[in-house]
């Protein structure tokens, strides 16, 4: 990796950060559409994850994002993620 | 031999940032040059820099003490969000709390819709930080990235971002650089 792109690199990953933040903000205050809008435009894997952790958090079960709680959760959930990309969670 | 004649490019680099270290810093001076501190360290050069660290956290208290005093007396909410903005990690959450509430009391009585809304929204954001405290680590983080973006391109080299990242968050980048040329 050179300098530049490494600083790209560093660019792109602050950008991709801070719009999750902006799409579990958007779930915790309610703002439904502009958080599925989101949610949507995220890379796959990113994607991929955030589902696979609404779902262990609701326990298998359907959430109605309209519902308060499941809105929340969804914002924890992004927000886990999130934690995971900044490596808050690697050993 | 010559070696030992001439303080190293690292050393110089440490003085530079004991030269910043004036009477006259704001917290948010201090907040940087820590960063870049902590991004320029080398092997050779940490025991400086933890004593510029120690002394640069030495000057903390009474900056905030500083800030709190201007909160008080600010007389727009604009100024009192931006002040208490730069606060929030030195303050214990209730004490936040009660500061967020306060503001957004004086913010439902402005007559102004849209001095309303633009503080609202800034307040909306301060609130959520404050449920959700990844946001303030989040935030550090990104200024983190960007300083660690300029010191690279500055040294034409990957070694800061080597010495300020973990081997996970390097990979992270690496990722995304290719994801973004592809």
């Amino acid at each position: 990796m050179s300098p530049e792109g490494a600083a790209y690199g560093i660019e792109e990953y602050s950008k991709a950060l801070c719009k999750q933040a902006e799409i579990a903000e958007a779930f915790y205050y309610g703002r439904i559409g502009e958080g599925v809008e989101g949610l949507l435009n995220l890379p796959e894997d990113v994607r991929l994850l955030i589902d696979q952790l609404i779902w262990d958090a609701a326990g298998g079960q359907a959430i109605d994002p309209t519902d308060e709680a499941s809105a929340e959760l969804i914002a924890d959930a992004i927000l886990f993620s999130l934690e995971e990309q900044m490596g808050l969670h690697a050993s | 031999m010559g070696s030992t004649a001439f303080p190293s490019k690292e050393m110089s680099q440490m003085a530079s940032f004991e030269a910043r270290m004036g009477d006259d810093l704001s917290l948010q001076d201090i907040e940087e040059i820590e960063q870049q501190i902590v991004i320029q360290t080398t092997d050779k050069t940490r025991g400086v820099a933890v004593g510029l660290l120690n002394r640069l956290d030495a000057k903390k208290p009474a900056l905030i003490d500083r800030e709190i005093n201007k909160l008080s007396h600010a007389s727009d909410l604009i100024s009192k969000i931006k002040i208490l903005s730069s606060l929030i990690q030195y303050l214990p959450p209730e004490e936040v709390t009660e500061k967020l509430d306060e503001i957004q009391f004086e913010a439902s009585l402005v007559d102004d819709p849209k001095v309303r809304d633009a503080v609202t929204e800034q307040l909306k954001h301060l609130q959520f930080a404050q449920a959700k405290p990844v946001i303030h680590d989040l935030k550090d983080f990104v200024d983190r990235l960007k300083k660690v973006g300029h010191a690279v391109l500055n040294t034409n080299s990957l070694a800061p971002m080597f010495a300020a990242l973990s081997d996970y968050q390097v990979e992270q980048i690496r990722r995304t650089a290719i994801a973004g040329c592809a």
